[in-house]
């Protein structure tokens, strides 16, 4: 029972973490379709927004709010600067940004230097039979949970999700019919890069924030997405499901390394079988 | 009755909702020479691109000399000698025009023969001035032709032309319905055209395709008389 | 270019570049050899990259991934049995089958090129994530250490296959290095020339055409994958042999990056492309980094980027386009 319980802990754990690095991307790539390697970057820059935001006297959840601004505003930035030029030169964007990701790791190494910074979140342990386990990773679920249903809400129910779907599916059309296409793929990749932020700030207390922080969750974020094939939240949500299962199950009997592999080779075997992604079949919803 | 050479038996596409392709039956005989007409999105070209294993279908099947080609690769149906030029040019734009005839000589005949053979074509299709030049730099009618040059030099069996003069001045219209009437001599050969004056050039039987269903099959001349397709058909199209 | 066999004057530059490299380690001192010899490792890492993005329209950043297994499969092996012209060509091997394996699931799962891409790069990350967790003392392959960060040292040289008691030279590497390099690209240039080569470019314009044609494509991009992941291997290997030493920095993004940075940077259209980009920026950046302008990766990054969105074509083609254009120029004002 107890074992059961931790087993459920560690891949509600990995589940949340899944959810916090592919949101922003399955925005930017699953929806917009713009290959953004320097995705991780932006979840440095959450990260760095929060600890300095915190250090300076804000409240965690000040902190988190300021990364997601933050990190928003510069996403919008980018995509005037850069991606505005590349959009429909697919492969281009993926090299520019990954330029962008090398350029942030670079400057911000020469800035503030490569050392590992942190913030703690005293919020205290919860006890589980002979386990403790650690308060702010419910925190973590919780937000993560959030994001999820801040986004399927926006997407789903308001009036910018329908005008930006519609975008996204034709802008032709979209721009026919009076909307700003260049606006909203704009607002789309803002917000998509405030919840990247958004999601690093909350990873801080767990990963301390570093500048080659991103590099790694950038590999996570991309298989999700991938795998969940076109419908960007369903197919993200299922995609982060089966490998936070894989990953919470391999990681308790051997080691999260091994688990990272284990999951990489499910998801390339997964695209032999279902090419599309899990969601390939289905062509309506989000 | 002769065996068919194609046939396809309930054969059925759905794009989300969309009934591209609603049950057909077709029977194509060897040797023939068929044109499929019908007004805009009446399904066509997704009826080429599943007979060529473009897009797989969501039921029934398709039989090449009996064989069911149903889940085939594209490959293995251009293996079985079926071609097809499709509706937008499909060619190696970046490439020369001779390499892209080479591309296909080589596959059918070898690397040896497959100079030869596309030289004799581009003389063939009185391109043999613009050997080198990019095909993407060749008019829309040139790489037309182009493109039918490649599918008849891999000797197919069924030719498969969508829309093959669309485009074309009145003069290469008719040099297009020669080519496609020699062709005809060693293969069977189905035309999707929406210009009558063409179809009348070269057509023997003619298929009427409607919202993704067969609406009529006779002659030409039936065809044009026929109520049914005048209302669905040439009623919109201003009765060419 | 595809399809045309090369001209007497691309013959008669290549008999000239092997004279000057046959002839260059009696001018050079051994450390310019060192300097030089390490650039035709890359170059060949480069070339590996050029090939199969240039012609065969796939770009992989797996490319640092062969060339890491490759070093490390060497060190292992060498390390292990005492010999290394067997461990040489398995090394080369056992990249292949990598780049098999990787191939087959993702060209024959007909995903596109541009998650081809994506998930090359996922799975270079994660290896080199891999390497870098095996610091620990159980992670030993025969009696060899894999050590992690530190990477592993005291990696053999090359023996002579029909004299193994002789190992090469800083000299030795520098002619073995050099004359694979133009192997390599002597080869790759007639495969183009070849049914193979003319077939794959086609492929990178039309696969859809290709097939219908009835080349079965997946085949003709999985044998173009293997052969660039036995290339990069076979630069991871000489890399080892040249340092003596191999780490996971083998496997890092930044090097990937610098991949793709001298293939652009060069143009990728034409093979030389490549590894005229390698020269070029590594020679630049031996000099940057001898002026001590900080992170390197922020100069790769401010690269990439301004070529991407300024020189799309590469130096060589812009090169070539700017003479055309000044060509016509004046040519139409003699009209
Ligand atoms: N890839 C696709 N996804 C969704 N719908 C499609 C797709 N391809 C075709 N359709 C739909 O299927 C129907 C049939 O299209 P098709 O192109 O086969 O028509 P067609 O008879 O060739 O028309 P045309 O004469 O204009 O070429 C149309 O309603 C079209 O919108
Ligand atoms: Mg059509």
């Amino acid at each position: 029972m107890e074992q059961a319980a931790i087993q459920a802990y560690l891949i509600g754990v990995s589940f949340s973490i899944f959810i916090l690095v592919s949101l922003g991307l399955a925005v930017i790539f699953g929806m917009m379709r713009v290959i953004n390697l320097a995705q991780g970057e932006f979840l440095m820059l959450g990260a760095f927004v929060c600890t300095f935001a915190n250090q300076a006297g804000l409240n965690l959840w000040l902190s988190f709010l300021a990364a997601a601004l933050a990190v928003g505003l510069f996403g919008v930035l980018v995509e005037r600067l850069i991606i505005r030029h590349l959009y429909g030169r697919i492969v281009d964007t993926l090299l520019a940004t990954w330029g962008l990701s090398l350029f942030l790791v670079g400057g911000v190494t020469t800035l503030l230097g490569p050392q590992t910074r942190s913030i703690a979140a005293d919020l205290g342990n919860v006890a589980v039979g002979t386990y403790t386990l650690s308060a702010y990773n419910f925190v973590m679920m919780g937000v993560a949970a959030a994001m999820l249903v801040f986004t399927f809400v926006l997407w789903r129910f308001t009036r910018f999700g329908l005008v930006a779907r519609a975008t996204m599916q034709n802008p032709g059309m979209a721009s026919g019919l009076g909307v700003n296409a260049d606006f909203v793929y704009m607002a789309t990749f803002g917000f998509g890069a405030g919840l990247t932020g958004l999601a690093g700030a909350v990873l801080v207390p767990v990963t301390g924030a570093s500048p080659p922080m991103g590099l790694f969750f950038v590999a996570k974020a991309f298989i999700t997405v991938i795998a969940g094939g076109p419908l960007p939240l369903i197919g993200t949500l299922s995609a982060a499901g089966l490998f936070s299962f894989i990953d919470g199950i391999v990681s308790f009997v051997s080691s999260s390394v091994v688990a990272d592999m284990t999951v990489l080779f499910v998801a390339i075997v997964l695209l032999r079988l279902l090419p599309d992604g899990i969601t390939g079949r289905s062509r309506r919803g989000i | 009755m002769t065996a068919p050479i194609l046939e396809t038996r309930a054969l059925e596409k759905r794009f989300g909702g969309v009934r591209a392709i609603a049950g057909v039956d077709f029977r194509l005989e060897p040797g023939e020479l068929r044109c499929l007409i019908g007004p805009n999105g009446a399904g066509k070209s997704t009826f080429f691109k599943m007979v060529t294993g473009q897009i797989p279908p969501t039921s029934g099947s398709i039989l090449f000399q009996g064989t069911d080609i149903s889940r085939a690769e594209k490959h293995e149906i251009g293996r079985l000698g079926i071609g097809i030029k499709n509706q937008v040019p499909d060619v190696f734009n970046g490439v020369a025009l001779r390499e892209n005839l080479w591309l296909a000589a080589r596959f059918a005949h070898g690397a040896a023969k497959a100079g030869t053979l596309a030289d004799a074509m581009m003389e063939r299709l009185e391109l043999s001035s613009l050997a080198n030049r990019p095909v993407g730099e060749l008019s829309h009618g040139q790489r037309q032709w182009v493109e039918i040059g490649m599918v008849i030099l891999r000797d197919p069996k069924i030719v498969l032309l969508d829309e093959p003069s669309a485009g074309m001045s009145i003069d290469e219209t008719n040099r297009t319905a020669a080519l496609i009437r020699e062709v005809n001599r060693t293969a069977t050969v189905v035309v999707v055209e929406h210009d009558m004056q063409f179809i009348r050039q070269i057509a023997t039987k003619v298929t009427v395709f409607h919202q993704g269903s067969i609406l009529a099959e006779d002659s030409f001349d039936r065809i044009m008389t026929d109520q049914r397709v005048r209302d669905v058909y040439l009623g919109r199209h201003g009765g060419a | 270019m595809a399809g045309e066999r090369p001209a007497w004057w691309w013959w008669a530059s290549i008999g000239t570049a092997l004279v000057v490299l046959m002839a260059a380690p009696s001018y050079l001192d051994i450390a310019d050899q060192l300097d030089i010899s390490i650039i035709f490792i890359l170059a060949l890492l480069a070339l590996s990259m050029g090939f199969l993005w240039g012609q065969g329209g796939m770009l992989s950043f797996g490319q640092t991934a062969f060339f890491g297994l490759g070093g490390y499969s060497y060190a292992v092996l060498a390390l292990n049995t005492g010999e290394t012209t067997s461990a040489f060509f398995i090394a080369i091997a056992l990249s292949m089958a990598f780049a098999l394996a990787v191939g087959y699931f993702m060209i024959y799962g007909r995903i596109s090129d541009i998650y081809l891409s994506v998930i090359t790069l996922v799975v270079t990350l994660i290896l080199e994530k891999g390497i870098r967790a095996t610091s620990g003392d159980q992670y030993v392959i025969g009696s060899v250490r894999l050590n992690g960060q530190n990477g592993i040292p005291t990696v053999p040289s090359l023996q002579l296959p029909w004299n193994p008691g002789t190992e090469l030279f800083i000299d030795g590497v520098f002619y073995l290095s050099a004359a694979l390099l133009v192997l390599v690209y002597v080869g790759l240039r007639l495969l183009l020339a070849s049914s193979f080569g003319r077939v794959l470019v086609g492929i990178r314009e039309n696969e859809r055409r290709v097939e219908l044609l009835g080349y079965d494509a997946r085949r003709y991009k999985l044998a173009a994958f293997v052969l660039a992941g036995g290339i990069a291997g076979l630069a991871g290997v000489l890399y080892g042999v040249w340092g003596n030493f191999v780490s996971p920095a083998m496997f890092h993004l930044n090097q990937a990056a610098q991949v793709v940075i001298w293939v652009i940077v060069g143009g990728k259209s034409w093979l030389i492309g490549p590894v005229a980009g390698t020269a070029v920026v590594q020679y630049l950046s031996n000099w940057l980094g001898t002026q001590g302008v900080g992170q390197v990766s922020l100069w790769l990054g401010v690269v990439l980027m301004i070529f991407v969105l300024v020189f799309r074509e590469g130096l060589l083609p812009t090169a070539a386009l700017a003479i055309a254009w000044v060509r016509r120029r004046l040519g139409r004002r003699e009209a």
